[in-house]
């Protein structure tokens, strides 16, 4: 997956899912102060990346995780990455 | 349009959440409503007599009813704490777990009893032992409202709802034996730990550390207070009233409709069953699409046989404890094990007369009667369950040889059962619990409460009702609990 696809998927369960204003949906957007996404809000995340990306997060790796560019990088990098079956 | 009733309050599910939540706002001036589809209140609360012998449905033991916590004070605050009786669980075995060498792990009440115990028998775990309790009551702490605290802490832990209670074991304990024993945990919430939030296990065995009560007679009773207290306020429990339709517009809800036809207005609702029917008969949106798909794609607590033992008199001792028999099984989404209990039927009692076994269950094995309803799933069905309960009953006659002769007769419940009675999708012996659903809903007169709001449970449930409660009438009531 490209970094753009990414981009356009996370963008559109943004809006779809979560109801953000897709002019919020900016690289240095903060997920708490500028998204309004608190860690309730985590909840329902995660199980949009799993079914999304099929990736599950650990919940220390999600608290680094600051701003949607820092989400757009986490979700790069971890697609990257190998699976533990493989 | 005659048949159309005016009410402040109309809380759906006559449960142990609809009937706290109920109570508490009735308590506070409004006039309440509870619809329950059952013919008998109480949901988890539900308890019924064979003669004058008393089996529990649902609810066994409730943790942490201690002074100064929420469960103990609410019921204090409702005026209902002095009406129903309840037996301290056997402090030095409050938990009784066989292991497949006949030999038994009896886990104390007491935060230190319970590590030094554990640290008895697994000493070279002794430091991830104390590790790992202490970040068991440091997040168990957090649920503020359980311990009449104003609300602070219970925002930071939330990722704990997210990591599983295998992985927060293992961050700690190496030991597979000592994995193996808490996995009793799971038990409290019908999840191995695989497949339970870290924040529900240490909520749940903080919770259990602290102390557990059983009911004297059955759960019914405080069902029964409950509902005694919204009817003394003027409130209506209307039983068999099963709500197939909740329609508004605008943002609101306006009316809610039984499967006979009768309807209700009020101008708020509550929901108090399981978010997911709630999904099925509500027109408007009720959730954000994010929030819809995870109760949709909630992985269902598993699911149990339950077998009701009429015992003969002063064949079987009564057991002061929940009683933990290994029994292997192929699915790796089912414990490892049978629970058992003995009802208490006053405060000294030395026999017991009923017991309850229960059995975890995979509910695509009873596919053949997915479709059936009670009182028509024929003989083969009956063999079946029979055959299930002769199975746990010999399981545990190997470690108690003299129930095989205290069994005067038994009766036994399926996933099915359960699936018809409390609407439990697949026959989950819990419903959707620990969901993290925010109380209010996108509809501006519909709330949320009961387990999948937070926690189950006595505590976890007495928790949502206050904020479910505080939430409607616009105030706190932490203080005035606290203070009862």
């Amino acid at each position: 997956m490209t970094r753009q696809e990414i981009i356009e998927k996370t963008n559109a369960f943004l809006v779809d899912e979560y109801e953000k204003d897709p002019a919020l949906l900016t690289p240095d957007a903060r997920f708490r102060e500028d998204l309004d996404l608190n860690s309730l809000d985590y909840m329902d995340l995660m199980v949009t990346i799993k079914r999304v990306f099929d990736i599950m997060p650990a919940p220390a790796e999600m608290n680094l995780v600051v701003t949607l560019g820092d989400f757009y990088d986490f979700i790069e990098r971890k697609l990257s990455e190998p699976k533990a079956n493989e | 349009m005659s048949d159309i009733k005016q009410h402040t309050v109309c809380i759906i599910g006559g449960g142990m959440s609809g009937l706290f939540t109920g109570a508490l706002l009735a308590k506070n001036g409004y006039k309440v409503t509870v619809l329950e589809k059952n013919h008998i209140i109480g949901g988890g609360l539900q308890s019924f007599r064979r003669g004058d012998v008393v089996f529990n449905t649902g609810m066994q033991a409730c943790a942490g009813y201690i002074s100064g916590m929420i469960s103990y004070q609410v019921c204090k605050y409702l005026g209902v704490s002095n009406e129903i009786k309840l037996l301290a669980t056997d402090s030095q075995k409050q938990e009784i777990i066989w292991l497949n060498n006949n030999k038994s792990i009896c886990l104390p009440k007491g935060r230190d009893a319970y590590q030094t115990y554990l640290v008895q028998l697994f000493p070279h775990e002794e430091n991830g032992i104390k590790e790992l309790l202490d970040c068991v009551f440091r997040v168990g702490h957090t649920f503020d409202y359980l311990f009449l605290q104003p609300i602070q802490r219970y925002e930071e832990n939330v990722p704990y709802a997210y990591m599983s209670a295998d992985e927060l074991v293992r961050k700690y304990i190496h030991d597979d034996n000592l994995v193996a024993i808490l996995e009793y945990v799971g038990w409290t919430t019908g999840h191995c730990l695989k497949a339970m939030p870290a924040l529900e296990f240490c909520m749940m065995l903080t919770l259990y550390i602290l102390g557990s009560h059983r009911f004297v007679n059955g759960a019914k009773q405080l069902a029964d207070a409950l509902c005694n207290v919204i009817e003394q306020k003027g409130g209506i429990v209307e039983n068999d009233t099963e709500i197939c339709e909740v329609n508004g517009e605008d943002g609101n809800i306006d009316y809610v409709v039984a499967t006979d036809g009768r309807r209700w207005e009020s101008e708020i609702f509550v929901w108090a069953c399981t978010p997911k029917i709630l999904l099925t008969v509500c027109r408007e949106q009720v959730f954000r699409k994010s929030m819809t798909q995870r109760i949709q794609e909630y992985i269902n607590p598993f699911s149990v046989f339950v077998v009701f033992c009429h015992l003969k008199k002063e064949k079987f001792k009564f057991i002061n404890s929940s009683v933990y028999i290994p029994k292997s099984s192929k699915h790796p989404n089912l414990p490892q094990s049978i629970v058992f209990v003995t009802t208490p039927r006053s405060e000294s009692d030395q026999w017991a007369e009923s017991m309850e076994i229960y059995i975890p269950a995979n509910y695509e094995d009873l596919a053949p009667w997915i479709a059936t309803h009670v009182g028509e799933r024929g003989d083969e069905y009956e063999i079946f369950k029979e055959r299930i309960a002769l199975e746990a009953i010999n399981t545990i006659s190997v470690y108690y040889p003299e129930l095989s002769d205290a069994i005067l007769n038994i009766n036994v419940a399926s996933g099915l059962t359960i699936r018809d009675y409390y609407g439990n999708p697949n026959g989950s012996c819990y419903g959707q619990q620990g969901l993290y659903i925010p109380i209010k809903t996108k509809l501006k007169n519909l709330y949320m409460t009961g387990q999948a709001v937070q926690s189950q449970g006595l505590a976890g449930i007495a928790t949502t009702s206050v904020l479910t409660s505080e939430i409607i009438l616009g105030r706190t009531l932490i203080e005035e609990i606290a203070q009862a």
